[in-house]
């Protein structure tokens, strides 16, 4: 438990109905009273009515909703309280002001999870789901994380765990009693390692699907000056967003927005009219960031000018594309066509689709495109892994590959230590002594 | 009475290598204990190391202490355990002549300069300004001394159980060591109970042999020690089983037994249990082993390994003529228990000095370990970091990265202990490092800058280290067949026999432990490269140091138990804080930060 009260506002800053402030730690009950004045008794884990005061003038400035919660049933497994005043920012950051001249502290981000993982409210995995579902950029990936935080994957690394552990505890035993003359049976040491290897690899495909579930799937529009980049994205998110002249150059900085394609949020980044040979500076700076930019993005949109004939330029940018994945376009398409959709096709290696941003056509096909392009298939079980449990799971699997290509007992122990440290490393938790005291309760050591 | 620089308290397995290497480092040292026939007593086994423990046994060897050697000269029966597996988990064990042992073990301490042995009882530490300065005798005698290690195993407080009978005692009818056990209440100590068991002892000539399948040693026996070159095998061991009617006797008498008629509160050591133990766990299991085995040459007495109980005597007979081939068996010493106060080994250092009072080290089973080799390895470290501390040098401590006894130190004082601490392999996070076969490598030259090896041993060793790592580096580098060595042994092209064969004369290995070494190190080389890479990265981050003036109540963010469990365990590194049990992953994360942060703020207001 942790000694000091900490506080800080729950909801984003800024005006609404209502807002939130949450309080945790022992004193957190002895500042809510003074703050919060109820109408009625209050009641643990019940809201209760009330009115906000202000003890430094003696005076109510509000009222709301309080819920008190006795630890440890609270969601950080201390006291804590949830005022819920007006959403005003003034008020909100009344009461903060009023609780730490009570004694509490302001909470750091994400302090208030953290003490819930160090109160054993939720292991790792569960405690970064918390953060995974506050930002996530899809409704899919809310449901997945909060899957996560229900404890799915958790759950599934935990029974792994236990079963290295239990192989680990029986190897460990013939190696430390050898007097006793049990052999452990290497053909199901071996199932029990191949089952969990491929467990571990189920967990790892999980990866690519729920990083897109989550963080969507990223996608910059690259063509060259004038061919009509913005006009494309304001087309596909159906608003005048970005904006649109005959001057080539005309977007200097960045644009980013989402639209969702079945469930998926794609972020598509309007860019600096993408001239690969810059005529200035801020051309410059503009190629060299969108360089940067597309090394991030999961793939990108090559818009080509259907109203010209291929230029250099456009040469350029199909070489700097050629490694992406991407969806090709050709814009303009209600002028004369003045390129060959099968040149672009071989030199792309892309079937081009045919476009007109101004006036609006095939841009459900483009939609289309978009989904066959990148949408992975989606996980059944609702779970995924970030990219620290992947690292950890690589490395799982790196032992129990290990493990399966040795005989000896002391190198497959090794490995399965190796092993089980790595998952433990994901529920974010150490536990040396288990095996011992795994072997002495499982079995007769005499001598 | 002579005054000294270092008393140790107790002659068993810890204070002779604590009295061993405090002379050997130089310093006058006294070596009082209870009976000068019972040094190096054997209370319960006659076994010298086995797993875990013939590694220990070689480190104590490498460090120049005396139970290898001694135990050598008086072995009877010799096994390398785990003989059939890899040699990082193979381990000498050595059955003793219990007589033979104490006598040469007295002997051996009698020849060396500087250390006296003295009959006495202790009753009291004598402390000053918080300072150990000497003991009290039971006749009153004070004497003075730097420092003082106490050792005196399961005498302290001891209270020996057959049955419904229980009556204090140190070890079958020695006397226990009571008073000493209230002067370390009185001193400030927190101390527990703890309680282990021996089987009876059984007449070799009531003994039907033909029953049980004899167990003979090693035909190519490995000595314990490095220097040792050759031992034989005197005796033959026998193995038994017991049975359902022995099973039913023993559940049909259990309200009689110490321990499950709730006499007993000291807490037994799980791995080394009772028959009646077992029996009450693992009622599915319709035998047990019993190891038979000679307690000497020129004795009859045998210890019946397997049947440890605190049962009446009556029943203990009765249980026994149930056995085949002990119908007619006669006990010479019946099984008993004991229970005997030990100190929380959190109140010490890595040194084993006790945080409580200064210059006062404990070790062996006071520390609530169990087993001689356990108890050897704190006693030579405790001997040398009281002499460390009177030449006024800074303490050695054991990585547990580099020895056993490190690990078991290391537990012990961060870990503290709720049940007798016994080693075992999979304690150590490099297992495949700290093996018997090398434990000179690591070990000795350390003890050589310390003066515990001398000269001539010290060339010795050189010359076998030099060998070994010469052919290992031509397993590295020389080809066979167009493939390096190693490579064609590691993967099954030549035997270890050709391996060794392909060597130039002078390199060959001179004996099993040399062909073990070089075994190893080809089967674990791509781990041991990676354990010193692991280690190193490890060192840089653990090694950050814990500022002793930090106040940890101060660090916001940590749980108050944490908080708590820091300020009384006091790591001095974030490896050590690592180990403190409930100690979290994020929790070290913030301690590092905060540590950081404290040191700039420090350096900052210093400059
Ligand atoms: C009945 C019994 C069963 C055991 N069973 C096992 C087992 O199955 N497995 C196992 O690993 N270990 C067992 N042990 C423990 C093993 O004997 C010890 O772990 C080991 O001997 C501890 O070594 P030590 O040096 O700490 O103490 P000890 O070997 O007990 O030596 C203590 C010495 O201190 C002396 N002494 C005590 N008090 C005083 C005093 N006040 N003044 C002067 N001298 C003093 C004693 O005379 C003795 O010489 C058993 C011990 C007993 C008694
Ligand atoms: N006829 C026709 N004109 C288009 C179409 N799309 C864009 N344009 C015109 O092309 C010109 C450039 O459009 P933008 O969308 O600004 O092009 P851009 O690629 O973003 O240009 P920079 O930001 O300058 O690189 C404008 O005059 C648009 O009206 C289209 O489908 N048909
Ligand atoms: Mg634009």
């Amino acid at each position: 438990m942790f000694e000091d009260t900490i506080v800080a506002p729950a909801t984003p800053q800024g005006r609404g109905a209502i807002s939130m402030v949450r309080l945790s730690g022992p004193e957190a009950f002895p500042i809510a009273e003074a703050i919060f004045k109820p109408s009625g008794k209050i009641a643990t884990r019940k809201a209760v009515y009330g009115k906000f005061y202000d003890f430094t003038q003696g005076s109510f400035f509000d009222e709301g909703i309080a819920i008190f919660y006795r630890a440890p049933h609270s969601y950080t497994g201390e006291d804590m309280v949830e005022f819920t005043p007006h959403g005003n920012p003034i008020i909100v950051w009344k009461i903060v002001e009023l609780a730490t001249a009570k004694g509490a502290r302001l909470a750091r981000p994400g302090e208030f999870t953290y003490r819930a993982f160090l109160n054993g409210k939720m292991d790792l995995v569960r405690a970064e789901a918390v953060e995974e579902l506050v930002e996530a950029q899809s409704f899919e990936g809310v449901k997945l994380s909060f899957s996560q935080l229900q404890g799915s994957l958790s759950k599934r690394v935990e029974e792994l765990r236990e079963r290295l552990l239990s192989s680990a505890v029986l190897l460990e035993t013939e190696i430390e009693f050898p007097d006793e003359g049990i052999e452990i049976n290497r053909d199901e040491l071996r199932k029990t390692l191949r089952d969990s290897l491929s467990s571990v690899r189920d967990l790892l495909s999980l990866f690519e699907t729920g990083k897109q579930l989550l963080e969507g799937v990223t996608l910059v529009l690259v063509g060259k000056p004038n061919s009509g980049k913005s006009s494309l994205f304001n087309a596909i998110l159906e608003e005048e967003r970005a904006i649109v002249t005959e001057v080539p150059g005309t977007t200097r900085d960045f644009l980013r927005e989402r639209i969702i394609i079945d469930g998926v949020a794609f972020i598509l980044i309007d860019t600096a009219g993408m001239n690969p040979e810059p005529r200035d500076e801020i051309e410059r700076e503009g190629m060299r960031r969108a360089e940067l930019l597309l090394r991030e993005a999961d793939g990108a949109i090559l818009i080509l000018d259907g109203a010209k004939p291929l230029e250099p330029p456009d040469h350029k940018l199909i070489n700097l594309l050629s490694k992406h994945n991407k969806v090709v376009v050709i814009n303009k398409t209600d002028l004369p066509l003045q390129l060959e959709p099968e040149e672009v096709k071989s030199l792309t290696g892309e079937s081009p689709l045919l476009i007109s941003a101004k006036k609006r056509q095939g841009l459900e096909g483009l939609k289309k495109a978009l989904k066959e392009k990148f949408i992975l298939k989606q996980p059944a079980q609702g779970l995924y892994i970030n990219s620290r449990q992947r690292i950890a799971l690589k490395r799982a699997e790196e032992h129990l590959l290990r493990a399966l290509e040795s005989e000896a007992p002391e190198i497959v122990a090794q490995e399965l230590r190796e092993a089980i440290l790595s998952l433990e490393e994901i529920l974010g938790k150490i536990t040396p002594q288990e095996v011992l005291d795994n072997i002495f309760s499982r079995f007769c050591i005499g001598k | 009475m002579i005054d000294t620089d270092v008393i140790v308290v107790g002659a068993g397995h810890a204070g002779i290598e604590a009295a061993f290497a405090s002379a050997k480092m130089g310093l006058q040292t006294l070596l009082i204990t209870i009976h000068l026939e019972t040094v190096g007593q054997m209370s319960c086994n006659p076994s010298i190391g086995g797993t875990a423990k013939g590694q220990l046994v070689r480190e104590i060897d490498a460090m120049g202490g005396a139970m290898a050697k001694v135990g050598d000269r008086c072995g009877i029966h010799y096994r390398l355990l785990n003989r059939k597996k890899g040699p990082a988990i193979q381990a000498p064990r050595a059955q003793e002549d219990k007589a033979c042992y104490r006598l040469a073990m007295k002997h051996f301490l009698e020849e060396v300069p500087g250390l006296v042995l003295y009959q006495g009882i202790v009753t009291r530490v004598l402390v000053k300004e918080g300072r150990a300065s000497g003991v009290e005798t039971l006749e009153g005698i004070k004497i003075r001394a730097g420092a003082v290690i106490l050792t005196p195993g399961t005498f302290l407080n001891g209270l020996i159980h057959i049955g419904e009978r229980n009556y204090p005692s140190g070890r079958a009818n020695e006397p226990a060591s009571i008073e000493l056990a209230e002067n370390l209440k009185e001193l400030g100590f927190e101390t527990g109970r703890l309680k282990t068991g021996t089987p009876m002892r059984l007449h070799a000539d009531t003994i039907d042999y033909s029953k049980f399948q004899p167990q003979e040693g090693d035909p190519d026996p490995v000595p314990l020690s490095f220097w040792t070159r050759e031992v034989k095998n005197r005796i033959v061991c026998y193995l038994g089983y017991t049975n359902e009617e022995v099973h039913r006797i023993i559940r049909e008498n259990l309200h009689r037994s110490a321990l499950y008629s709730g006499r007993i509160v000291g807490i037994g050591p799980r791995y080394c249990p009772s028959i009646e133990d077992k029996i009450v766990k693992f009622p599915h299991h319709s035998r047990h082993h019993i190891f038979l085995e000679p307690e000497g040459v020129e004795t009859k007495e045998v210890y019946a390994n397997g049947l440890s109980s605190s049962l009446p005597y009556e029943v203990q007979e009765k249980f026994l003529r149930a056995i085949p081939g002990l119908e007619d068996a006669v006990m010479m010493r019946p099984g008993y228990a004991i229970e005997y106060d030990f100190a929380n080994p959190t109140q010490l250092t890595h040194s084993l000095e006790t945080r409580i009072v200064e210059n006062l080290f404990l070790a062996g089973q006071i520390n609530g370990t169990s087993g001689y080799e356990e108890a050897a390895g704190q006693g030579l470290l405790a001997g040398i970091n009281a002499a460390l501390k009177l030449k006024g040098k800074p303490p050695l401590i054991l990585p547990r990265e580099l020895s056993y006894i490190g690990v078991m130190v290391d537990d012990l004082v961060t870990q503290g202990v709720d049940e007798p601490y016994r080693l075992f392999t999979s304690r150590a996070e490099r297992r495949l490092y700290l093996r018997a076969d090398n434990a000179d490598i690591r070990l000795t030259p350390l003890a050589h800058q310390l003066g515990l090896v001398g000269e001539e041993e010290y060339r010795e060793f050189l010359k076998r280290k030099e060998r070994r790592e010469r052919a290992r580096a031509y397993f590295f580098q020389e080809k066979h067949k167009g493939i390096p060595i190693a490579r064609a042994y590691t993967s099954g092209k030549i035997s270890l026999k050709e391996a060794i064969s392909l060597l130039p004369p002078e390199l060959r290995p001179e004996n099993q432990d040399e062909e073990r070494f070089l075994d190893a190190e080809m089967r674990y080389s791509g781990y041991l490269e990676k354990e010193v890479r692991v280690a190193e990265r490890i060192k840089k981050e653990e090694s950050l140091e814990i500022p002793q003036e930090m106040d940890f109540s101060t660090v916001e963010g940590l749980s108050t138990e944490l908080k708590e469990k820091l300020s009384r365990y006091r790591p001095r590194t974030i490896a050590e804080a690592r180990r403190i049990p409930g100690m979290t992953p994020a929790a070290l994360a913030l301690l590092i930060g905060r540590i950081r942060e404290w040191k700039k703020r420090k350096s900052s207001e210093n400059s």
